[in-house]
């Protein structure tokens, strides 16, 4: 095959090239020398700024230190300002200079790149190989310059690496002190046990019903009046991920949640201030755990109705399908998760989790109570580890436990049917039990007025000194009551009164020392949320989203209402000027901005 | 000559002009911070000075993303087009300055697939970071195409590419044996940038990405949107980037005479790109039709991707047998070395991460090893937080750094080996054809061949 080149139609032949060559390359020089005279004037702009902070200029510091210590001198502070605007306008004017000659770099640099180009562009030629000389041996001879090279990479690799784990021995990498004074090394993962203070627990909303389950607000501050629909008084509001009936618990700046359906759990982390998940957690290989999804009632809990709960370090978490899970609090790490097996619960499991020190508590009453099947674990929060567990012989139940400190002791406190029954959070000992309670037992015990209140529709709302032993049936039980027994919402009580919510709507307040009933009001809508007290005011949040503020005396009054337009199921949690509810399918944040 | 430097100086005295030009009157000057202000008297302010109110911009739209992937999809399809059916050297030039002006310009640099590997990396190993569908489909499309048709994303569509190929005036041939180890370079900074970004500590590539600081110099994509939102531009934002822009200058120096020397010894994605490309089902051929060996398209590759016929007729069957039987039974060793030493390393490279980074101040200040506090410690104080908690999190992080360097060695090793491994195995070419991993498909070698000559009625070929 033999071709011919048509010189008159290949750019590739040979140019004349002299004018056009030398135009451009003239180009060229100048835009090259342009570009590196600009170059230089940025430079020199960059290091002769001796404002890349104003606020860092040492003339200023002196100036203002000198103000500190005459606070009165009128004359400084004009000095000072008038300092403070000058420096700033340096500091922009270079800035600006800055940006002009970039864009003049940038012109410069094209206009260079086009003319050499060009330029040799015009004297590009038809390539013409040169003899082959020796193929043979020049590709020998490339195979084995190319092995030598790459063998060379490897070697300067290997003798950096080295030089760096040599000073890394003795360098950084130095171990971190510890609490028992013992150093990490790197590779071993050190766990700091701290669990939160009261001081702490108390400023937070770390659990359901917030410190010690009571449902009562640190914060007087909150909002009073909001409306979901037009977002008035809303700082935010965000949808979350997996349906979940469970309470949002707060620490700090960050809320918990959990979601999950038939195959899915998860735990979420919301930034109070934006709304923004921070992080989301899948539960899933849990050790000892089944595929098959839990039996519940969807409409009544589903599958993530128990609330999560938070020591300022770690947040955990329980699901129906009796996955346990304890993830830091970056969502960066899962710290453990165990199963607790397939929960027999006619509603599917719904106790929320509680703690005391290290301790994590968890309800997990199932089956009949002739089924043995019902017990209270206490596990070590750090590894999830059982430290004791007790064994109930009640039925199904959907109480959360709560600890409190009465006569001198911490106790736990559950309730199931029939019994209320008090624990030793230290050994899980009993130490006393009340016959109160019967039924499907739902709403959660609360601690008021040296009193424990347990209730249930079908049985009595029952007052117990917390201060005996064994069987305190006959001897401790203050007082009962009979009317406006809830089967889902928890009381609440400001030590004086205390309010029951039924579902459907009929609130009822009973005095706390005497257990009569003061007042009774029907608010003609229904209830899931548990009430809440703040200052001198009950927030009631119905299954509509209307939140009824009404004054916490002995009288019925109404202050307020507020509408999420959207529907609640979940009990709300307080802040410093801030309400978080959690309705079906979004968490608002209602707080002032 | 004499004429050459009177025109210097006029330019120079107009280059110190302009730069040097005061902001004009009531113009965006950041001294009043835009064009939104309002009077607020204060009493420690003079009255004409206007107090700055406080601007958010309005969170980017969604459907830009969706615009951006789309525009990516659809430039790949037409540069595979344009470099394997249509062989048009002019169209890919022509698609890759549009890509320069879109990804780069308008869209500043980002979201591009090489900084995507980081996104990707971090979601894979932090489930609480939820990466967008757009930026998998920045990650995976380029690969996707890379294993159908080659490397066209690098060909015209990627905009760091872009603007190193225009910039490229005079390319100097890097020899051969220089090229196979300065190629194995992006796969150390993959190693090491997913290393960093597994650990949430940083996202490296889009730290030292040279190119950025010059597409956002000329923000094109922020005019628009103020044109498109009616408002105004809120004025520049150059903070921190003059040392980029130096990164930036000194790599594009390179790039005029080194053929996109970032692509070929940098860029960590097309580390991946060129394990794809390798296994591509169609890819661009030099000559259109049977390659004759006329050698005119020897040298035509700026990037080193033609590789000649194998010339060596005579070889013993033994040659080279014990050296490529050798190289296998080292290979686990090396990998076990390389794995051992980069678990060494991992406290140098776990302070990249800022909160080892603050542990160990706090820990050497607690000691009284260090003087004085810096901010970042003093904002810890600040918060109360017990420094045991600091130094929990921080284990953690190194512990993680521990697996991670170890890993990322025991790659580094085993690419360095398989890399002498590949060079030790003899392979017969008959034809010019370009090396799969390395061509960018930029189409450059089209026009050397005769063969397209006479396919573009350039030549006659008379048989």
């Amino acid at each position: 095959m033999r071709m011919n080149v048509m010189a008159d139609d290949n750019s590739r032949n040979t140019v004349p090239a002299s004018t056009l060559y030398r135009t451009s390359m003239a180009t060229a020089v100048i835009a090259g020398v342009f570009c590196a005279l600009v170059c230089a004037l940025l430079v020199w702009n960059y290091f002769n700024s001796d404002v890349a902070d104003p606020l860092d200029s040492a003339q200023f510091g002196v100036l203002k230190a000198r103000q500190k210590a005459d606070p009165g001198d009128e004359e400084l502070k004009g000095r000072i300002r008038g300092m403070d605007l000058e420096l700033r306008r340096e500091y922009f004017r270079r800035q600006a200079f800055a940006v002009r000659g970039g864009f003049l770099l940038l012109a410069g640099l094209a206009i260079f790149a086009i003319a050499v180009r060009v330029a040799f562009a015009s004297r590009r030629t038809v390539p013409s190989p040169s003899p082959p000389g020796n193929p043979e041996r020049a590709e020998v001879r490339a195979g084995i310059f190319a092995r030598w090279s790459v063998g060379a990479a490897g070697l300067v690799f290997l003798v950096g690496v080295s030089i760096l784990a040599i000073i890394s021995a003795g360098g950084p990498g130095e171990g971190f002190p510890v609490d028992s004074g013992r150093v990490e090394t790197p590779g071993t993962v050190v766990e700091t046990p701290r669990f939160p203070s009261d001081g702490e627990i108390r400023k937070n909303w770390p659990r359901f019903r917030g410190p010690g389950g009571a449902g009562i607000s640190a914060y007087t501050n909150v909002p009073a009046k909001w409306n979901g629909k037009t977002g008035e008084g809303v700082l935010w509001k965000s949808p979350i991920p997996l349906p979940g009936k469970n309470s949002p618990v707060v620490w700090g700046s960050r809320i918990f949640l959990t979601g999950a359906t038939r195959k899915k759990r998860q735990v979420y982390c919301f930034d109070a201030d934006s709304g923004r998940i921070l992080w989301q957690r899948d539960v899933k290989n849990v050790p000892g755990g089944v595929s098959k999804p839990p039996n519940v009632s969807e409409a009544e809990t589903g599958y993530a109705a128990p609330t999560a709960i938070v020591d300022g370090q770690r947040v955990y978490a329980i699901f129906a399908n009796g996955d346990l899970a304890c993830f830091d609090f970056e969502g960066k790490k899962r710290l453990w998760a165990i199963n607790l097996g397939l929960p027999d619960n006619m509603y599917g499991h719904s106790a929320s989790l509680a703690m005391w020190r290290g301790l994590l508590i968890v309800q997990f009453d199932q089956g009949d109570d002739e089924d043995d099947k019902s017990e209270l674990l206490g596990l070590d929060a750090l590894t999830g580890q059982e430290v004791w567990s007790k064994e109930r012989a009640v039925p199904n139940s959907w109480p959360v436990p709560i600890v409190i400190n009465a006569s001198g002791k911490d106790q736990i406190i559950t309730c199931a049917n029939p019994w209320v029954i008090s624990y030793n959070p230290a050994d899980g000992a009993e130490l006393w039990r009340a016959k109160c309670l019967d039924g499907d037992v739902a709403p959660s015990p609360i601690y008021a007025g040296s009193m424990v209140f347990a209730v249930n529709t079908g049985a009595v709302l029952a007052a117990i000194r917390p201060d005996g032993a064994g069987d305190v049936t006959k001897t401790h039980i203050a007082w009962t009551g009979e009317d406006g027994l809830p089967d889902i919402c928890s009381p609440v009580s400001d030590g004086e009164l205390v309010w029951l919510l039924e579902t459907y709507g009929t609130m009822t307040c009973y005095d706390v020392q005497t257990g009569k009933p003061v007042w009774e009001h029907d608010l003609d809508t229904s209830f899931n949320a548990s009430p809440s007290l703040v200052g001198e005011r009950v927030y009631l949040i119905s299954t509509d989203g209307v939140t009824i503020i009404i004054e916490a005396a002995r009288k019925f009054k109404e202050v307020a209402r507020s509408e999420l337009g959207e529907k609640v199921f979940a009990s709300p949690a307080f802040m410093d000027g801030r309400i978080y509810i959690r309705s079906e399918k979004n968490l608002f944040c209602i707080g002032r901005r | 000559m004499r004429r050459t430097f009177v025109l210097l100086t006029i330019l120079l005295i107009w280059t110190c002009r302009v730069a040097g030009a005061e902001p004009a009157a009531g113009s965006s000057g950041p001294e009043v911070s835009g064009s939104n202000t309002s009077v607020r008297p204060n009493a420690d302010l003079p009255d004409w000075y206007e107090l700055p109110r406080t601007t958010t911009p309005a969170p980017q739209s969604e459907y830009h993303d969706y615009i951006d992937v789309a525009v990516l999809a659809a430039a790949m399809g037409l540069a595979a087009y344009l470099a394997l059916k249509k062989r048009s050297r002019r169209g890919l030039f022509v698609l890759m300055l549009f890509s320069l002006l879109y990804f780069g310009f308008w869209r500043g640099g980002c979201v591009c697939p090489v900084g995507a590997v980081q996104n990707v990396t971090l979601a894979l190993f932090d489930s609480g970071y939820v990466v967008p569908v757009t930026i998998i489909a920045f990650f995976a499309l380029p690969l996707v195409f890379a294993l159908l048709f080659g490397r066209v994303f690098c060909a015209a569509v990627c905009p760091l590419g872009a603007i190193q190929d225009v910039v490229l005036v005079r390319p100097v041939k890097v020899p051969s044996w220089l090229e196979h180890s300065l190629g194995l370079l992006p796969y150390a900074y993959l190693g090491l940038a997913v290393l960093m970004a597994a650990t949430g500590s940083a996202f490296v590539i889009c730290r030292l990405d040279p190119f950025v600081a010059f597409f956002r110099l000329l923000p094109l994509g922020k005019w628009g949107q103020a044109i498109i939102q009616g408002g105004h531009w809120q004025g520049w934002d150059l903070g921190g980037r003059f040392n980029l822009l130096a990164l930036g200058a000194c790599v594009l120096l390179i790039c005029a005479f080194v053929g996109r020397a970032y692509c070929r010894f940098v860029c960590p994605y097309g580390a991946l790109l060129r394990m794809l490309s390798r296994f591509s089902r169609w890819h661009v051929t030099i000559s259109p039709d049977e390659c004759t060996q006329c050698r005119l398209c020897e040298d035509a590759c700026p990037f080193g991707a033609i590789q000649k016929p194998t010339r060596r007729k005579h070889v013993s069957r033994s040659e080279g047998k014990g050296r490529l039987a050798a190289l296998i039974l080292l290979l686990p060793v090396a990998v076990v070395l390389g794995g051992w030493l980069g678990g060494r390393i991992s406290p140098i490279l776990s302070r990249a991460n800022s909160t080892v980074r603050l542990a160990e101040r706090i820990r050497d200040e607690e000691a009284g090893k260090v003087e004085g506090v810096t901010d970042a410690s003093e904002a810890f104080y600040d918060t109360h937080r017990p420094a045991a908690e600091l130094y929990g999190q921080a284990s953690i992080i190194r512990s993680r750094f521990v697996i991670g360097g170890r890993l990322v060695g025991a790659f580094f090793a085993l690419v360095v080996m398989s890399k002498l491994i590949q060079l030790s195995v003899r392979r017969k070419r008959t034809d010019y054809q370009p090396d799969r991993a390395v061509c960018l498909a930029c189409g450059r070698c089209f026009a050397y061949c005769p063969h397209e000559q006479a396919r573009l009625k350039r030549i006659r070929e008379n048989k």
